[in-house]
């Protein structure tokens, strides 16, 4: 029964593992990496890489500086109405791309609900690289707040009532003890959030526009790719593949280290 | 002096303490006594502030520290105002400081200069025997070496009044009695008012002044 067993386990997971590698494998065989190296230094690939590093990137930021404080509450306080904020903020995870454009357009856009504001302002956020931010934040945010929820969530009660009676203020507490306890979780939440706005397609496309070297990100500049140069749509999706990989790498090497 | 006046808790349904009051004079050891699950552990986190009773008065050297109930006027001292230390069941060390780094988060905290700190922790190392695993993190540490790291740690706010639970719970026999005599010692030398809870009358009989047993939420 237990050989039975361990040869179902074997053979269901090396097919699923063959459905998730087969389809990388074939990126990755479609390009010599010394075409690679020529490619890489064609400006499609270079602008739309730089935009997705630096866009994903701020983004990312905005989320730790933004999120954190909501992620932290909906782990450590018990109030009112919880469970309704916990659903608005993971909404966005389960939001059709197109779906979450769509609203980016209707309130931020010049006709939009706050966008007539900003545009009498002379800010005008689609077609701009702080749309894509925007739509990076909209959909990677929820990411982070799972996991970083999840760490603050995990680190004992105990530990921070000893603190507050040790004399410690809330912001003590939680540079101290809280944060370094959780960090790890924070910092996973914050590589899959980066990770997530890297590979962000839909809502960018439909809020920020495709705008070479100015909101063209590499995953849109993939899509554009394939009906004009194949091997260009081929190169950026390695890089992709490759920095996404590395990311996964360095968040489950974590998870092995011993926690402080 | 602490005074503890119809203090009642409930978790959902279960009513965990009905009636509880009692008195603590200065420089008194008390045993709260009594089997798992009757209320001493919540008795101990109300009085420390760390969770508010549905009705009740607390008060500490004629200051009401805790007062809940319908129709009352609500008080609740931050845990930090009530000059107390707490020595709880699991010994709820940092685990990312050190041994010294643990016993000096109190002192830091109160905004000690680094040298007071530094004087504190080491005659603290000293008292309670710590003083070779000043480096440890506390999962390099024995079960023995963490309570008496968390009593250091309490002890270097300079508490006024002392409570601890269950503090020689799951240790062998040995390092129970040679834990048990410096803990004495401390008593003796601190002068310091305790509330100490356990669940054995032996213990309580040799550690404390005085016994108040508590059963089923209520003081007997």
């Amino acid at each position: 029964m237990r050989l039975a067993l361990r040869a179902v386990v074997v053979v269901f997971s090396a097919i699923f593992l063959l459905f998730i590698i087969l389809p990388i494998a074939a990126v990755f065989l479609r390009v010599t990496p010394s075409e690679l190296v020529s490619r890489l230094n064609t400006p499609a690939v270079i602008d739309s890489l730089k935009l997705s590093l630096l866009a994903s990137t701020v983004s990312t930021a905005v989320v730790l500086v933004l999120a954190t404080p909501i992620s932290y509450a909906l782990a450590r306080y018990d109030f009112k109405g919880r469970w309704f904020l916990d659903a608005v903020v993971d909404l966005p995870m389960v939001l059709p791309p197109a779906v979450a454009g769509l609203a980016l357009l209707l309130a931020f856009a010049p006709r939009g609900l706050i966008g007539g504001v900003l545009a009498s302002r002379g800010i005008i956020l689609p077609g701009s690289i702080w749309a894509v931010v925007i739509a990076e934040v909209f959909v990677s945010s929820p990411f982070y707040i799972r996991a970083s929820k999840a760490a603050f969530s995990g680190v004992n009660q105990r530990l921070i009532d000893s603190a507050r009676i040790l004399s410690a203020s809330d912001t003590r507490v939680f540079l101290k003890v809280t944060f370094p306890l959780a960090w790890r979780g924070v910092f996973a939440g914050l590589v899959m959030c980066w990770a997530r706005s890297l590979g962000e397609f839909g809502a960018t496309l439909m809020f920020a526009g495709n705008l070479p070297g100015v909101t063209q990100t590499m995953p849109l500049a993939i899509y554009i790719a394939l009906s004009s140069d194949l091997q260009v749509a081929v190169v950026l999706s390695v890089i992709l593949i490759l920095f996404s990989f590395i990311l996964l790498a360095a968040v489950k090497s974590l998870g092995g280290q011993r926690t402080p | 002096m602490i005074s503890v006046k119809g203090i009642r808790k409930a978790f959902g349904s279960r009513q965990i303490l009905r009636e509880v009051s009692f008195d603590v004079s200065d420089g008194e050891v008390l045993g709260l006594v009594g089997p798992s699950g009757v209320g001493k552990s919540t008795t101990l986190n109300i009085i420390a502030g760390l969770l508010e009773p549905d009705s009740g008065e607390i008060s500490v050297d004629g200051v009401i520290v805790t007062r809940s109930g319908v129709s009352v006027n609500q008080i609740s001292f931050p845990p930090a105002l009530r000059g107390l230390g707490y020595v709880m069941q699991e010994a709820a060390l940092f685990p990312n400081m050190t041994v010294q780094e643990n016993i000096g988060f109190g002192p830091e905290s109160q905004g000690l200069s680094k040298g007071e700190i530094a004087a504190r922790v080491n005659k603290l190392l000293l008292m309670v025997h710590v003083e070779d695993v000043r480096d440890f993190y506390p999962d390099q540490l024995s079960g023995g070496q963490q309570k008496r790291v968390a009593l250091a740690r309490t002890l270097a706010v300079s508490p006024k009044i002392l409570l601890l639970d269950e503090p020689l719970t799951s240790l062998d026999p040995e390092l129970k009695t040679q834990l048990m005599n410096d803990i004495r010692n401390i008593f003796d030398v601190l002068r310091a008012t305790v509330i100490y809870v356990t669940h054995d009358s032996e213990e309580a009989d040799s550690m404390v002044d005085r016994i108040v047993k508590i059963k089923e939420g209520e003081i007997e």
